[in-house]
């Protein structure tokens, strides 16, 4: 964590502009990864349909640049910082709406209830041409001129992702965050204390959906442009790939698993066209060889704890824990 | 001692593509990444004349991308066998898939300028991908050459001085289908239609500027329904009995790539083109190859840059003999134009004497240039190259090919002048101002 917190800010001071847009992403899609280890890692439901919020996010700032800009892209700075404060509560409030229905169940079902509405998010925006461009898309959506510069973006984008990190961290740290891993040990034992699983499992997404839109609204005025296939079930692939490689046990590991994605994607499509090829393999051998990420090797290895979930009540004494595909990981790394 | 990153132009791509195994992909892999790992040193001397090629080698757009891949590979291998740009340029072509996916087009544009310091971007078949790089391109001064990316949106109302338009626009090649339909309409009597095209940007400027040209031309003529299908589609069964069931006299068709090739096979065994007439769809040099025994003979279709309709020209005999000899097949409409924008920066090159970007597109600028589709002017207003709109004939056995190639005492070559936008004013209230 401290090697993160010192690293990221002096990336800009290598040569070119590349790095520090790959840094740039990297910032961004580990937002977003992190928003969705909210969900998996600490309550323990997998949600295949988180992109959906990256999407709203990202679409509802570009929405209101379009609006604002009339359509040339000129902003102004306060203009720009009002359509980037609006993506974290439109993405939360369509994580309220999805939310509601999808706290009802668990485990697979709540997967593909998550995936459904992602999917139908996906086609509402892909098709409603004359709001948000259809398959076209939102273009120009060019910052301020002193943002236009990658290392202004790179800092403002490290600003908002740290803060929002430190955010999310107390959070995890919070009473609230003790009830959610207890939910994810055994929501039943949970339910018998008298807490109301439903209602902290729906205030638990709308947060995750909140700073997956902080991730979408920083992603659209950095690549210029929006696109519906942000919405969609590849992107949340990528968010459930980062996790697994960085470790869902670890409050940093989805951020570790973004350097890793990000930067192997921005190296390996250099010189060959067999990215997801890549990347699949990857994924096999982390699942295979280090199911709690790469995090839980280091961890295990040095010994550091890297923001790790607290042991949790679940486990018995030998490591092994009772439920939760996260909490198996960790402590299987750990034991 | 300087080492070279090993760039895609430096294999023969088919061999990337189709013959490395898993061990020689790990091998390949491996090497080259120790290999970026050295400095790349400045060249002495050589300045380097940097490509990007941003195609699909995945998703529907991956069926045309060949053709241009490899136009790019014989155009630029030709030119640097000459030394390069100018004799002395040797051109390095960084290659990138887009998947077809406009987030992926735009991240690998900004990869490319960022990390490979090209000067000109070359492709994006995907209309949505090429507005996705052009405002990467516009912010960076980049070139980017659209060749085959045809909404009419990226010379119109996304215009960029720095994107030049080497391939009908869709307007234009909907505008040309018109022409040949108004005639059958007149001819069959026709007063219905049904249209049904790929939902995103190109399918649906295609469709609107068909039906609101077809609508100038022939009012009487009635649209009875629009039927839109997601990229990638593999299933038509359900829009193909809802064409039936609407009883259209005809039906249009917005679809290429390989959703195009899924389409008609599928509406083939169906029975929809002995029901219902399905002229102007795009039957393209691709299909009439990848098609050859299924393609329905007198069907009325539209191609692009379809080499049996040049070849009296001095640069497509010139092209068809380096493909023929390097592939052992014709080129597609996708190849042709491909090697036209190559061929076209060449020639702006030669032209301004210099490989400066602001210079080169100086020299495009309402250049008069030789084409595969003879001499052809990039129209002042908006970068659109003046070549043929559209290619509209019936598809026909030709005893001198082993496949269909469309009729050529009854194709029509319609002239961009008289289906593009009609005047620069009425261009210039469509484009929108950048900041």
């Amino acid at each position: 964590m401290v090697l993160l917190v010192v690293g990221f800010p002096l990336v800009p001071a290598l040569p070119g502009m590349f790095w520090t847009e790959v840094a740039t992403e990297i910032l961004i899609l580990g937002l977003f990864a992190m928003s969705f280890n909210l969900i998996y890692g600490y309550m323990g439901q997998i949600s295949f349909g988180h992109a959906a919020f990256f999407g709203l996010g990202a679409y509802g700032t570009a929405i209101l640049f379009r609006e604002l800009s009339g359509g040339t892209g000129a902003i102004t700075m306060g203009q720009f910082f009002v359509a980037l404060s609006v993506g974290p509560p439109v993405a939360a409030l369509g994580a309220l709406v999805v939310g509601f229905f999808c706290v009802r169940l668990t485990g697979i079902y709540f997967a593909i209830l998550t995936l459904a509405f992602g999917e139908l998010l996906f086609y509402v925006v892909f098709s409603w041409y004359t709001f948000t461009g259809g398959d076209d898309g939102i273009q120009r959506l060019l910052p301020p001129p002193f943002f236009r510069d990658a290392t202004a973006y790179y800092y403002l984008t490290l600003v908002i992702v740290f803060g929002a990190a430190a955010v999310m961290w107390r959070i995890t740290r919070s009473p609230f965050g003790y009830v959610l891993r207890n939910m994810r040990e055994n929501q039943l034992r949970t339910r018998f204390l008298g807490i109301d699983v439903r209602r902290y499992m729906l205030v638990n997404f709308v947060i995750a959906g909140a700073f997956a839109g902080m991730a979408g609204a920083l992603w659209g005025p950095f690549t210029r442009s929006v696109g519906p296939l942000l919405l969609g079930w590849q992107e949340s692939g990528i968010a459930v790939f980062m996790t697994l490689i960085g470790g869902a046990g670890y409050f940093a590991g989805p951020a570790i698993g973004s350097i890793i994605y990000t930067f192997l994607q921005a190296y390996v499509t250099g010189f060959t066209v067999y990215w997801p090829l890549t990347i699949g393999t990857v994924i096999l051998l982390i699942v295979l060889f280090s199911p709690g990420g790469l995090l839980a090797v280091f961890d295990a290895k040095v010994g550091f704890r890297l923001g790790r979930t607290p042991i949790a009540p679940g486990e018995t004494p030998n490591g092994e824990a009772e439920t939760g595909a996260a909490v198996t990981a960790e402590t299987k790394a750990g034991s | 001692m300087s080492m070279k990153r090993p760039h895609i132009s430096d294999h023969k791509w088919e061999q990337v593509l189709k013959s490395m195994d898993r061990r020689e992909f790990i091998v390949t892999s491996a090497a080259a990444g120790a290999l970026t790992m050295v400095p790349r040193f400045a060249q002495a001397a050589v300045e380097t004349y940097r490509l990007g090629l941003l195609l699909p080698v995945t998703g529907t757009g991956a069926n045309y991308a060949d053709g241009g891949i490899k136009a790019v590979m014989n155009a630029t291998a030709a030119i640097n066998a000459k030394g390069g740009f100018l004799g002395k340029h040797p051109i390095e072509v960084n290659y990138r898939d887009t998947h077809t996916k406009p987030d992926v087009a735009a991240r690998e544009a900004r990869d490319v300028i960022s990390r490979e310091n090209v000067q000109t971007i070359v492709g994006t078949y995907s209309s949505a991908c090429a507005m996705a790089i052009q405002e990467i391109i516009h912010e960076r001064k980049i070139l980017h050459l659209a060749a085959t990316s045809n909404s009419s949106k990226i010379v119109n109302e996304n215009f960029t001085p720095y994107t030049y338009q080497f391939c009908p626009n869709s307007k234009m090649q909907s505008g040309s289908v018109v022409v040949a339909v108004a005639e059958m309409i007149k001819k069959n009597g026709w007063k219905t239609y049904v249209t049904i095209g790929q939902d995103y940007e190109w399918g649906r400027d295609t469709q609107k500027g068909f039906v609101e040209a077809l609508a100038r031309k022939s009012a009487g003529t009635k649209l009875k329904k629009e039927l839109w299908f997601k990229l990638g589609e593999t299933e038509f069964s359900s829009y193909i009995s809802a064409i039936m069931a609407s009883k259209p006299d005809f039906a249009y068709g917005a679809i290429a790539g390989k959703d195009n090739r899924t389409f008609i096979r599928q509406a083939q065994a169906m029975g929809l083109f002995k029901r219902v007439a399905y002229p102007g769809g795009l039957i393209s040099v691709t299909e009439m190859q990848q098609q050859r025994k299924s393609l329905p003979r007198g069907m009325i279709g539209l191609a692009r840059c379809p080499f049996f309709a040049h070849l009296d020209q001095p640069l497509m005999q010139k092209y068809i003999k380096m493909h023929r000899a390097k592939h052992d097949a014709y080129p597609t409409d996708w190849a042709c134009m491909h090697y036209d924008a190559i061929y076209g920066l060449e020639q702006a090159i030669n032209k301004t004497g210099n490989i400066g970007t602001e210079a080169v597109k100086a020299a495009l600028k309402g250049a008069t240039m030789d084409t595969c589709r003879g001499k052809a002017t990039f129209r002042d207003c908006n970068n659109q190259l003046n070549i043929p709109a559209g290619y509209v004939g019936s598809v026909w056995d030709s005893p001198d090919y082993p496949f269909p190639i469309f009729n050529p005492d009854t194709m029509i070559i319609v002239k961009a002048e008289e289906v593009w936008t009609p005047t620069c004013d009425d261009v210039r209230k469509l484009q929108k101002k950048r900041a």
